[in-house]
This record gives structure tokens, sequence and C-alpha cells, in this order.
């Protein structure tokens, strides 16, 4: 399976190299692996121990104030969207990054359609599992799109305001 | 009025080239009807009954002369020769196709409009008075933060799939002209301790199934904390708010099931970790984005004395003058009405070459600028008294004088089943045949305020549910029926409709209206308005006109 | 069984459209196929949803419609207006 990794600002298809394991399967040894949120909570004293990476799946009714306490053992949060409308993990994926200062990978899985990794990116997202049958391969251009951004958000692009103010103040240097 | 800089001309540039490439994807079957429903509706793009309607964003309803003239061309070129214009002061054309409408958005771009967020689960226009940085009673326009808004929502990253639509009006003056009681979020301006700008922040209010009026969560915002509040508010609805039912998913379902308490409870607290973020406002861009706001030069020596003069020798003009004029700040001048209601028309709708004229008589008389209002009509803000007289006899002979604004006869009216795809019954017939009964009493009685909306469905686009008289249109065994509702209202006195009783089919809702009216009229004070008079006499003789004293069951 | 016609909406345009006997997509509904058998109507349906998987038409629905005159008349009041256009006259 190929994926969209944007790393270092700079977006690309790679294959994927963790395994979704399912709710009954055994854990690989040999690659890293997401949990759904259930199991991680049933087993994590026991996989805190063990030298792997791990992550953990969301669907997207649930919250990530449940595993808090877990983000510096997660390498990755896989955040689901079930379809094109529910769009309450654009939030998860802000407080992971602003206000929890989660810095490991945060995946978008399910219905992800190109249309919609570019907002997902500027939340926090830098990982991308297009929906089945969605070419990875041209969507990466989706980044490009747009340039100009309004709001502060998860990334690190001056907003309009900011850029505005830029020439003529002080705050030149930042 | 608003001047694009680069920034805001290369981001709807570039959403325009987003589009296209959205609906060359659809056309190449790249993107099926599921995927593609929500892009294109979140850019305006609904498909109707006859045809595919584009909803073009007036962003709080401000229009340059240039863009009316735009307006047209594209109303000549991609539709049928005329516009809509739509209760949230947008304008929607109902008759493009799909394949016209990147070319659309690229027209628009080119004079800085676009229709970014004019339908779909995201942020839609804000929109604020009509008379806004013009009305004598005004605090502070409310138009600088309107477009704050307006640029903090657009392509917002985090609220672009939110449970439901969210809808926020901001007023300037202690009266409500923006209906901001019936919207998600109401903003009313109002001054600090020190003189500073803030707010008073509404929540929860809506229109639809379930008609409420906003709560106040905050008595006090200052300015510089406006988005943040915002955004927190949006924040708590985008994880709470209801996504398992459609009829649910609006704030106002939110606020009252958790209680405004409990609701403020959670905004404070994401608020705290919020305030101080880069989303406090700069004073230097509140600056920057207020300047461009400046009033035009006014003359501060107009004679009003051939205003009175005319006034006194034509009784025409006199009328107008009494129904369309609004005072103005300035001395000497006066904010006016166009209205898009002539009796027995379409309300709303206007014909291209309308629209060009009326751009004419902006440029030499009101300094190129024209205004929608959410009662469907438009508004030359900045006319010298001494030149009333003319612009009126321009303006009648374009027949956009009509002089009726909050009359009878300026019924608001949703397009209806003619050409909306949800509807349940027609609405724009039903007003046609009113306005032009309701003429005729209103020309005998001097009815005075008295509002009248019709929604084509529950929906509640054209909000009857807060007009005096609402008429809501619904599908009754597979014939049009129509429900009354009394004693609603949008301003500062806010209050929803009441059912009368059981509808009235397509032929008969006219007779009902009418007497409900002649009922009025018999028990009216001198010079009472109808709201007044019902407020005073309760529904029950309204009924008993309607269905017989014999029917009363409760 | 209520005797049914299949209409939608072009993709491009968004133009009302009737779905002949032929398979073809008409924006008159005087050449509308009749369906008057369940059977009949589950197999245009079946065509009629092929024809909007592969990017012709959306919105594909059946209308229930009644025979006057030789006249197709669709018997609820939006779809009259679908195949009428709308019962005003515009600005
Ligand atoms: S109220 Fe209903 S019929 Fe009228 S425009 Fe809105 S959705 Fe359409």
């Amino acid at each position: 399976m190929t994926l969209i990794d944007y790393r270092n600002e700079n977006p690309m298809v790679t294959d994927d190299a963790w395994t979704h394991v399912a709710e009954d399967a055994a854990l690989p040894t040999d690659r890293p692996a997401t949990l759904s949120l259930q199991r991680w909570k049933a087993a994590r004293e026991e996989l805190y121990g063990r030298n792997l990476s791990l992550g953990v799946r969301l669907e997207s009714h649930e919250r990530v104030e449940e595993i808090l306490p877990d983000l510096p053992r997660l390498a990755l949060i896989a955040l689901d969207f079930p379809n094109l409308n529910d769009g309450r993990h654009f939030t998860t994926a802000r407080l992971l990054r602003e206000r929890y200062g989660f810095h490991g990978k945060i995946r978008a899985t399910g219905q992800v359609l190109r249309d919609q990794i570019d907002p997902m990116r500027r939340c926090g997202f830098n990982e991308f599992e297009l929906a089945e049958n969605k070419d990875t391969a041209s969507a990466i251009t989706a980044f490009d799109e747009i340039s100009v951004v309004y709001q502060p958000a998860a990334d690190a692009q001056p907003t309009a305001a900011q850029l505005r103010h830029r020439q003529s103040g002080p705050t030149m240097a930042g | 009025m608003y001047k694009y800089d680069h920034l805001d001309n290369t981001l709807v540039r570039e959403r325009a080239a987003q589009f296209r490439g959205q609906v060359a994807r659809r056309i190449s079957g790249e993107l099926s009807e599921d995927e593609f429903k929500p892009l294109r509706l979140r850019n305006g793009l609904y498909l109707q009954l006859h045809s595919y309607m584009l909803r073009v964003a007036i962003p709080y309803g401000l229009l340059s002369s240039s863009q009316m003239r735009a307006l047209a061309r594209i109303a000549r070129r991609y539709d049928r020769g005329y516009g809509h214009f739509t209760t949230r002061q947008n304008i929607q054309f109902n008759w493009v196709s799909l394949e016209n409408t990147a070319e659309i958005l690229d027209d628009l771009a080119a004079v800085e409009m676009h229709a970014i967020q004019t339908s779909g689960n995201c942020i839609r226009n804000t929109t604020t008075d009509q008379f806004a940085g013009v009305a004598a009673d005004e605090i502070e326009d409310p138009r600088p933060w309107a477009e704050i808004i307006r640029q903090w929502s657009t392509l917002h990253p985090e609220f672009s799939f939110l449970p439901r639509k969210f809808k926020i009006a901001i007023n300037g003056a202690p009266n409500d002209r923006a209906a901001i009681a019936v919207h998600d979020i109401g903003l009313s301006m109002l001054r600090g301790p020190n003189g500073e700008t803030g707010f008073t922040v509404w929540v929860g209010g809506g229109l639809g199934r379930t008609p409420m009026l906003a709560k106040p969560i905050r008595d006090f915002l200052p300015g510089a904390d406006l988005l943040s509040y915002l955004e927190a508010i949006l924040r708590v609805f985008n994880i709470e708010g209801r996504r398992d039912n459609l009829y649910k998913s609006r704030i106002k379902i939110l606020v009252s099931a958790l209680g405004i308490d409990r609701f403020r409870d959670l905004v404070e607290a994401e608020w705290a970790h919020i305030r101080d973020s880069a989303l406090r406002l700069e004073g230097r861009e509140i600056a920057r984005i207020r300047a461009r706001f400046a009033l035009p030069p006014y003359d501060a020596n107009v004679d009003s004395g051939p205003f009175a003069a005319k006034r006194f020798e034509d009784a025409a003009f006199a009328r107008w003058s009494a129904a369309n004029l609004f005072p103005h700040k300035q001395p000497g001048h006066a904010a006016v009405t166009v209205s898009l209601k002539p009796v027995g028309g379409i309300p709303g709708d206007m014909t291209a070459d309308r629209m060009d004229a009326l751009a004419d008589l902006a440029d030499e008389y009101s300094h190129g600028e024209i205004r929608v209002t959410h009662r469907q009509n438009l508004v030359l803000a900045h006319v010298r008294q001494d030149r009333l007289f003319d612009l009126w006899r321009a303006l009648d002979s374009l027949e956009l004088a009509t002089p009726n604004l909050m009359r009878v006869t300026d019924i608001i009216a949703c397009p209806g089943l003619d050409f909306c795809g949800l509807a349940t019954a027609r609405s724009i017939p039903v007003a046609q045949r009113l306005s032009a009964r309701l003429a005729e009493i209103d020309e005998r009685h001097d009815l005075g305020e008295l509002t009248i909306n019709i929604s084509g469905c529950i929906n509640s686009c054209a909000h009857h549910h807060v007009a005096h008289i609402g008429i809501l249109g619904l599908e009754k065994a597979g014939a049009e029926s129509y429900q009354v509702t009394l004693g609603g209202s949008s301003a500062k006195d806010a209050s929803i409709g009441k059912i009368i009783g059981r509808g009235f089919g397509a032929d008969e809702i006219v007779a009902a209206i009418e007497t409900i009216i002649v009922t009025w009229l018999e028990l009216r004070h001198d010079g009472e308005r109808f709201l007044d008079s019902l407020r005073r006499v309760g529904q029950t003789p309204f009924r008993d006109a309607l269905y017989g004293q014999d029917s009363r069951t409760e | 069984m209520a005797r049914m016609v299949i209409t939608a909406n072009r993709l491009r345009d968004g133009a009302v459209v009737w779905r002949s006997a032929a398979g073809n997509w008409s924006p008159n509904i005087t050449t509308a196929a009749i369906h008057a058998t369940g059977e009949q109507l589950t197999a245009g349906l079946a065509a009629a949803l092929a024809d909007e998987k592969s990017g012709r038409v959306i919105g594909v629905h059946e209308v229930e419609i009644e025979t006057r005159g030789g006249q197709i008349l669709p018997t609820r009041l939006r779809e009259r207006v679908r195949a009428d256009g709308p019962t005003v006259s515009f600005a």
C-alpha cells in the first residue's frame, strides 16, 4: 500500500511501513504497528516495554484525551475519516500538535480524498492514506493549489495578516 | 469598501483554478457525484430542479458598481439575463451549466468576487446591517469586523467539514437590522468602560424545523479577542455537535441539549487555551481593514430645502421618501432602499439591464456603492438629499421605486418549488398574488409596517418564522398546503411566530391572509402596527375569523 | 402498478431529461418510455443507473405519471414543474 508522506514540507509517495493490526490479530514483531484505541487501552502496560514502534487508531468519535499520557510512547496516531462529512479529526490533529505537543506522525485514514489533504496538512497531519481507487501519485499536487492562508493553524505558514505587516514592522526577522 | 490586496486576489484566483480542476475531474469521471457534491456545494454550486444554480458571495452585502456590472454580464452570458438576490445578501444564478462554472468564477475573481462557502457545512457569508457605516443610531461600523470574520473563515482548515452549515451575523447599532437572534452566532457591538470596541455574543439561534432564538453567551468580548472566541465556539461545535441526524446537527440543538451554561463553560475552557494565540487581532491589522471602509467624502453643506419642496409638490415622491429613506448620520444625506418588490413581481429578481442601470445610478448618486439587504432589496447608502428627487425619477422609470420597504408588499420569498430541489410547495406565485391583492388594501388603509415571508419548505430560507405573518409551503396528500404563523419578528424584539391552525390550499391562502388583515383592521388602534395589535389581543380573533368560533378546541 | 417514467438531470448542464425506450435521454417528456410493470421499471432503472455511473446523468429517479389525451403528465407537482419548467415567468 502506498501513502503520501508529507515530510519536511515535501510531499512524496512512499510504501507504507506500518501495519494496521486487526482487533484479534497478532502483533508483528518486525514492523511498526497501529492498534485500535480499545486494544491499546487493554494492553498498554505490557506494550510499553516492547521494542516496537507503535501507533493508535482513533475513530472519528474517539477523543485523543484518552491517550494523553501515552503520547510520548506513540510514534503514530491514525485518525479515521468514515465519510466525507465527518470533520472532527481536523480538530483532533490540531490539538495533538498545538496543545499536546505531539511530534510523531499523524496519519489520515478512511475516506480521504485529494481535496481534503491540504487542509488536513494545515491541521497537523503528515501522512495520508487515500481512499481506495484514488490515484495517490497525482494527488500530491493538491498541496500546491492554495498558497495564501488567512488563519493560523498547526503549520508554520505565515498568515496573510502576518505577511502584510512584515514588510513594515520590526517583526521582519520573524 | 474593502479592496483586495495581492494576497486576497491570489487566494480567490487559486480557489477558482482549484474548482476548475474539481469540475474537470467530475466530468472525466474521476470523481463520482457523491464525492463531488460536497466539493461543489462548498463553492456554491447546487443542482436545482431544472439546472445548476450558482450562489455568488456578496460579503456582508456590499457591492461596487463595477461588481454589479460584472454580475449583469454573467447573467447575460451564462444565465437567462437575470439574477436572484437572497436573504443572505448573496445573489443566485438559476440557469448555469456545470461546464461554465469555472469561467464564471474567473470572471468573478477579476472583480474580487467568488462563490466560496456560499453553501456546504462550513462557515457561510457573514451578514450585517445594510445601513452599516451610515446609520444615525450606529455605535460602530460593523463591516471591518465582518471582513475580519470573512478572512478568518475563508478556507478555514479545521472548520471546513462541520456538522452543519454555520451562519454569523453582526450588528453595529442598538436597533438590530441583522437578525442576530436567529443566527448560529450573533454579534452585537458595544463600547466597553473605556470606550473600547467589544461585542455581546449570542449563540444557538436558527430557524428551520426547530426555530430558536439565540442565547447570550458573553456580555462583553473585547474586539481583539473576536477570532479566538469564535474559534473556541466553532471548535466545541465541531467536536460536540451531532452528526447522526441532519435535523439535529445545528449548533442550536447542541446549545439547548447542553444548556447555555454548560455550553458556555466548554467554550470558555477552550478559549482559555487559545485566547493569547496568533488569533489575537493586532491593532495595525484592524486599522488596515478599517481604513478600507472609510466613508466617502460628504458635502457638509447640502441644502435640504429642495427635498422638502419636492415632497410637498409631488405626492408619489413624498410617499416613496416616507417609506424607502433611512436617516443618515451625515446631515443632508439619506440611505435609499431600492425596492426589488414591484407589486405582483418576483421578490429579489433583477434583470441584467436593471443591474447595469442601477450601477450607473450608484456611480452618479452614491459613490459607486450598492448594498444588498437581507430583505432582498438594494440600498444606495450615500445620497445627497438635494438629488433624491432626480434619483427617485430615475428609479421609478426602471420600476425600482416601489414605496414599500417593510410594508405588506415587501414580501420575502424563497425560490420554492418553481426552482428549488428541496421545496414542498411554490412560494413565488403566492407572493405575486398576495402582493397584487394586498397592495390594494394597503392603498386604502395604510397598513404601515407589516412583514410577510414565504418559505417553500421547512428549511425556512425566507425566515417565515420571524415574519409578522409567516407562510410555509408544505405538501399534503400530493397538493400544496400553506401553514400560517403569526407574530414573528427578527428585530430587537425578536420572536418566533406561532402557527395559527390548519393549513390552506393554494387557492385559499390569499383569501386567508386577507381575512387576517381585515380582522386586524377592525380591532386595530389608530396607527398601530399589526405586530403590536397581535401582541395586545392574541391569536384568538384571527383564529375565529379563519376557522369559525366553533372550531375552538383548546 | 402505477405507470412510471424515468428521469434525471444531465451532468454537464443540469437540464431535466427523460429516458426513452431506446435508452436516450431527452429534454422532452413526450418521448419518455412508460413502464407499466415492476419488471420493466427495474430493468429501466438499472440501465438508467448505469448511465449515472458513467457520468451522463445524475439524480436518476422514477416518476409516477398519468396519460391524458396522449400527453404524459406526472402526478406530483414537483415533477410537473420539472417537466414543464417554472410556473412563473421570471424577472
Ligand atoms: S425554504 Fe426550502 S424551498 Fe425555499 S429555498 Fe430554502 S430549501 Fe428551497
